[in-house]
C-alpha cells in the first residue's frame, strides 16, 4: 500500500486547511444535530431533555466519514472545475449528506422552509427520522442523490451507471465495508472492464472502512493491509490510505490522496488512446482517527464498544 | 448510536453536550445560525454543488428518444395467424433503429447478463457493439470499446448500471432470462420505492423508465428444464406501488413492437414486458395492434362464435403468448366439435387491466369487466405464470366464483414445447375440458367430445415418449379460422 506522502502535505496551506476543518467540523455538528436535537438548534442555552429527540435514530459511526469525504469532493471540485456526482452508499448516511446539502445552500434551495439560518436550522434537526420529516438514508429527498442507502450493495453499480455515456462526469463512490461484503457490490467491481475512457465517466471508489455493522466487525476492516491492498488491485485499483487520528494529519492525508486521484479527471477531449490502467481507490480507515475525535470518551476501546450498542429500532444491517 | 439514553441519563446529556460543544459551533455558525465565510470557503458553486448537480436529478436531462414510425418493423398480416415470427426478433430491429439513432447522443444502453443474441436481438449489433475493455481474443465477436450493448454475467451488475444510467437521466432496456430476472427482485423493489416517492416529489423530474424484456421464457424452456422455468417475477413486480409498475403479455410481434414503443416513451415507471423469442403466430396487424394494446384487454370477436346480440355461453381468455395460441386451438376444436356453443375468447395484454380501477390506474371499472367477462358465465382463463396471480387480480370482480384459471404451477422438467402446457394443464385439450365441465348443461351433452380430448392427451403422453417431438397435430397446428 502507499500511504500520502509527507512531502504532498504541501498542497495544503494553512487557511486550507483550516477551512476545510471548519466545514467538516460544521458538518458533524449537524449530522450529530440531526440525531438528537429537536431544539436549542446553536446551543444558545444549555442542553435540556426537552431539546432531545424522544427517539434517536440514524448512524453517527459513519457520518463523520462522509462528511470528510464531501468536504474534500468540494475542494477537489473547486480546484479542478469539473463536474461531480457522488454516491453515498453507507446506510444511514443520511444526516452527512443532509448536513452537507445544508451547508452548500442546495438544500434550502430545494426546500425553501428549511432556510439557511437558525430556524432553518432547527427545522433540519427536527425533520431528521422524524414523523412527517425525511428518512435516514440517503434517498430520493435528498438533494443531489441517485441512490438510497437502504438496503444495501448496489453503490457502486448506481456509480458506474451515472458514469456511462457522461465523459465529462467525476462520479465518487463511498461504499460501506457492510455493504462490500454484498454479492452485489462484490460482482460491481468489475464494472471497471466495461467504462469506455472515451466515451464515459471517471468512477473513484472510496472504501469507508467503518470497522463495524450492527453486531459483527466487517470482513474488510479485518483483513491484514497486504491483503486488502491485493485484492484491490486484483480488481483493477491502485489502493490510496486515509488514516490517522489527528484532524489536521487527516485532512493532509486526505488532500494528498485526492491529489493522486487528479489522473481521474474526467476527459472532455475524450483522448482515444486512453486503455483500461489500475486507477485509484481510496480505502478510509474510520477508527484511526475518528475514535476520540467524533464522541465522547477519546480513545477508550470499551466505553466506544458500549455507545456502539444497537440503536432502538435500527434497520438491518445498521445500527 | 453513541448515548442512547440523553433524555432520561443526566450524565449522557452532559456528555452529548460536552461533544457538540467540541465542535465550538459559534466558531462556525453567526449569531443567526447562518454558516461563516470560513465555512463555505471549499464549497463550489451553482450547479458544481454535490447537492446541485442535475445529473442527481437527471430528468432534467432527458431527451425523448427517437422512435421511427412502427410500421418500418411491423409484420404484415393480412389474416389472423397465417404467418409466423419470432417476436423479439422483430422487435430487435426496433432496438437497432433506436441505438443507431442515438449513436451520437450517446443515452440509449441495451443490458442484459449474456444473453442478447440468445433472446434473437442481435439486430442490435448492427448499430452498436457490445462494450469491452479488458483482453480481446479473434474468434470475439461484437465486443467494441465504444459498445452500448452491455453483458455481464450478473443481473445485479446490470440492473444497478441501468438503474444508475436511467436516474442521471438516460434511457434503456434490460433483455433477460424471466427465470432469473428474479435475482433482482430485491433491487427493483428498492427502485420502484424511489420512483414511487420521486414521483410525489415536485422538484424531480421524470427519468425514463425502467424497462424489462422477460423472454426465453418458462413455456419455450422446455429444453433447459425445470430450474429455467419460473414465471414469477409478475406476481413480485404487481405487489408493489400501483402508479409505478406495468406488466405486459403481449401476444405476437406487433403487439410486442406497439407495447415496446410505449414502455420506451414512458417515464417513472418500472414496465415488465414478457415476450417469446420462438416462433409466434402473428395475431393482429399494426393498427389492430396498437388498437388492442390501447385497451389493454378485449374480445378477439374473429376468434370467438358469438353472435351479436346474444350472451355468450362460455369465456375463453389468454394472456401471453402461448396461453393465447392455446385458447384460439381450444377455440377452433369448440368450433369444430361443438358449433352451437357461443364462445368469446378475450386476450389481456395489460394485466393491470384486471385490477379494480380504485386499486391501479389502469384498473378496469366494474361495468367494463363485467361486459367483456359476464358476471355469471364460466370464464377459463389460460394465463402464462402462476393462476393464482389472476385471482388475486380479479378477486372482487362479481364474477370472480367463474372464473377457472390455468397457468403454470410448476410442473416443469425437459421436455417438448407441448408437453409443457400438458402437464401444467394449460393445454388446449384441457381447456376444452374444462369448457365441458364448467358450461352448465353441456356436460351430459358432450362426454363424446370431452372423452376425445381425453384420448388425445394420452396420445400426446405416448408419443413424445416414443419419438422425442411434439404430434404432428401440434407441430403443424395452425389456426384455421
Amino acid at each position: 500500500m502507499r500511504r500520502a506522502k509527507r512531502h504532498d502535505r504541501s498542497t495544503l496551506t494553512d487557511e486550507d486547511l483550516s477551512a476545510l476543518d471548519a466545514h467538516w467540523r460544521a458538518a458533524n455538528y449537524l449530522s450529530a444535530g440531526q440525531i438528537y436535537l429537536m431544539g436549542n438548534p446553536l446551543l444558545k442555552q444549555p442542553l435540556e431533555p426537552a431539546h432531545i429527540k424522544p427517539r434517536l435514530l440514524g448512524h453517527w459511526g459513519t457520518s463523520p466519514g462522509l462528511n470528510l469525504v464531501h468536504t474534500h469532493l468540494n475542494r477537489i471540485i473547486r480546484q479542478r472545475d469539473i463536474s461531480a456526482l457522488c454516491v453515498w452508499g453507507p446506510g444511514h448516511g443520511g444526516p452527512a449528506v443532509l448536513a452537507n446539502s445544508w451547508l452548500e445552500g442546495s438544500y434550502s434551495e430545494t426546500y425553501p422552509d428549511v432556510s439557511r439560518d437558525e430556524a432553518g436550522m432547527e427545522r433540519l434537526f427536527r425533520q431528521f427520522s422524524f414523523p412527517g420529516g425525511v428518512p435516514s438514508h440517503v434517498a430520493p429527498e435528498t438533494p443531489g442523490s441517485i441512490h438510497e442507502g437502504g438496503e444495501l450493495g448496489y453503490a457502486l453499480s448506481h456509480a458506474y451507471g451515472a458514469a456511462l455515456d457522461n465523459p465529462e462526469l467525476l462520479v465518487t463512490c463511498v461504499i460501506g465495508d457492510g455493504e462490500a461484503e454484498t454479492g452485489p457490490l462484490a460482482a460491481s467491481w468489475h464494472s471497471n472492464k466495461f467504462l469506455d475512457p472515451v466515451h464515459d465517466g471517471a468512477v473513484l471508489p472510496v472504501l469507508h472502512l467503518n470497522g463495524y455493522k450492527i453486531a459483527n466487525p466487517t470482513v474488510l476492516a479485518r483483513l491484514p493491509e497486504t491483503e486488502l491492498d491485493e485484492l484491490l488491485r486484483g480488481y483493477g485499483h491502485e489502493p490510496l490510505h486515509v488514516t490517522g487520528d489527528d484532524p489536521h494529519q487527516v485532512h493532509r492525508a486526505m488532500a494528498a490522496a485526492g491529489h493522486r486521484t487528479r489522473q481521474l479527471r474526467p476527459d472532455p477531449a475524450g483522448r482515444p488512446h486512453r486503455r483500461r490502467g489500475r486507477t485509484p481507490a481510496l480505502a478510509r480507515d474510520r477508527p484511526a482517527y475518528t475514535q476520540g475525535l467524533d464522541r465522547p470518551h477519546r480513545g477508550r476501546r470499551t466505553a466506544r464498544r458500549r455507545h456502539l450498542a444497537r440503536a432502538p429500532g435500527a434497520a438491518r444491517r445498521s445500527a | 448510536m453513541p448515548l442512547a439514553g440523553v433524555r432520561d441519563n443526566p450524565t449522557h446529556l452532559t456528555q452529548l453536550e460536552e461533544w457538540l460543544r467540541s465542535y465550538r459551533p459559534e466558531e462556525l455558525f453567526d449569531e443567526h445560525g447562518r454558516p461563516r465565510p470560513e465555512v463555505l470557503a471549499c464549497v463550489p458553486e451553482g450547479d458544481r454543488r454535490l447537492g446541485a448537480t442535475p445529473h442527481a436529478n437527471g430528468g432534467l436531462l432527458l431527451r425523448e428518444l427517437p422512435m421511427a414510425p412502427l410500421e418500418r418493423f411491423a409484420v404484415p398480416v393480412d389474416k389472423p395467424g397465417a404467418t409466423l415470427h419470432e417476436p423479439t426478433r422483430v422487435l430487435s430491429d426496433l432496438l437497432e433503429s433506436v441505438m443507431a439513432d442515438t449513436a451520437d447522443r450517446r443515452d440509449f444502453r441495451l443490458v442484459g447478463p449474456d444473453e442478447t443474441a440468445s433472446n434473437r436481438l442481435q439486430a442490435v449489433f448492427d448499430a452498436s457493439g457490445k462494450a469491452w475493455q479488458a483482453g480481446t481474443l479473434e474468434s470475439d465477436e461484437h465486443l467494441d470499446r465504444h459498445g452500448r450493448v452491455m453483458e455481464i454475467l450478473s443481473e445485479h451488475t446490470c440492473q444497478g448500471w441501468l438503474e444508475g444510467y436511467l436516474l442521471t437521466g438516460r434511457h434503456g432496456l434490460f433483455s433477460c432470462y424471466e427465470a432469473f430476472v428474479h435475482i433482482v427482485d430485491s433491487m427493483v423493489n428498492q427502485h420502484i420505492k424511489w420512483l414511487r416517492t420521486s414521483r410525489a416529489l415536485p422538484w424531480r423530474a421524470p427519468v425514463a423508465s425502467l424497462n424489462y424484456l422477460l423472454t426465453s421464457h418458462v413455456w419455450r424452456q422446455d429444453h433447459n428444464g425445470f430450474s429455467h422455468q419460473d414465471p414469477g417475477f409478475v406476481d413480485h413486480v404487481l405487489n408493489k406501488s400501483p402508479e409505478v409498475v406495468r406488466v405486459y403479455l403481449p401476444p405476437d410481434a406487433n403487439t410486442l413492437l406497439s407495447v415496446a414503443d410505449h414502455a420506451l416513451r414512458s417515464r417513472d415507471h418500472v414496465n415488465v414486458i414478457v415476450a417469446g423469442k420462438q416462433p409466434c403466430f402473428d395475431w393482429l396487424s399494426l393498427d389492430e395492434a396498437r388498437l388492442h394494446c390501447a385497451r389493454g384487454a378485449g374480445a378477439w370477436e374473429w376468434a370467438g362464435t358469438e353472435t351479436a346480440g346474444r350472451e355468450p355461453d362460455v369465456v375463453l381468455a389468454c394472456a401471453g403468448d402461448v396461453p393465447t395460441q392455446e385458447v384460439l386451438a381450444a377455440a377452433g376444436l369448440l368450433r369444430r366439435h361443438l358449433p352451437d356453443l357461443a364462445v368469446r375468447v378475450v386476450n389481456v395484454v395489460d394485466l393491470a387491466r384486471l385490477m379494480p380501477h380504485e386499486e391501479h390506474p389502469h384498473g378496469m371499472a366494474d361495468p367494463e369487466y363485467d361486459a367483456l367477462f359476464t358476471t355469471d358465465k364460466p370464464v377459463i382463463f389460460a394465463y402464462h405464470g402462476y393462476p393464482w396471480l389472476i385471482h388475486r387480480l380479479a378477486y372482487r370482480r362479481t364474477g370472480h366464483a367463474h372464473l377457472h384459471v390455468r397457468g403454470y404451477k410448476e410442473m416443469g422438467t425437459t421436455t417438448t414445447p407441448f408437453d409443457m402446457v400438458v402437464r401444467n394443464d394449460l393445454d388446449r385439450y384441457r381447456l376444452v375440458m374444462d369448457v365441458i365441465d364448467r358450461t352448465p348443461g353441456l356436460g351430459v351433452r358432450a362426454v363424446g367430445v370431452r372423452q376425445a380430448m381425453a384420448d388425445a392427451r394420452t396420445r400426446h403422453h405416448a408419443w413424445i415418449r416414443e419419438h422425442g417431438t411434439d404430434m404432428p397435430e401440434i407441430a403443424d397446428w395452425s389456426w384455421d379460422g
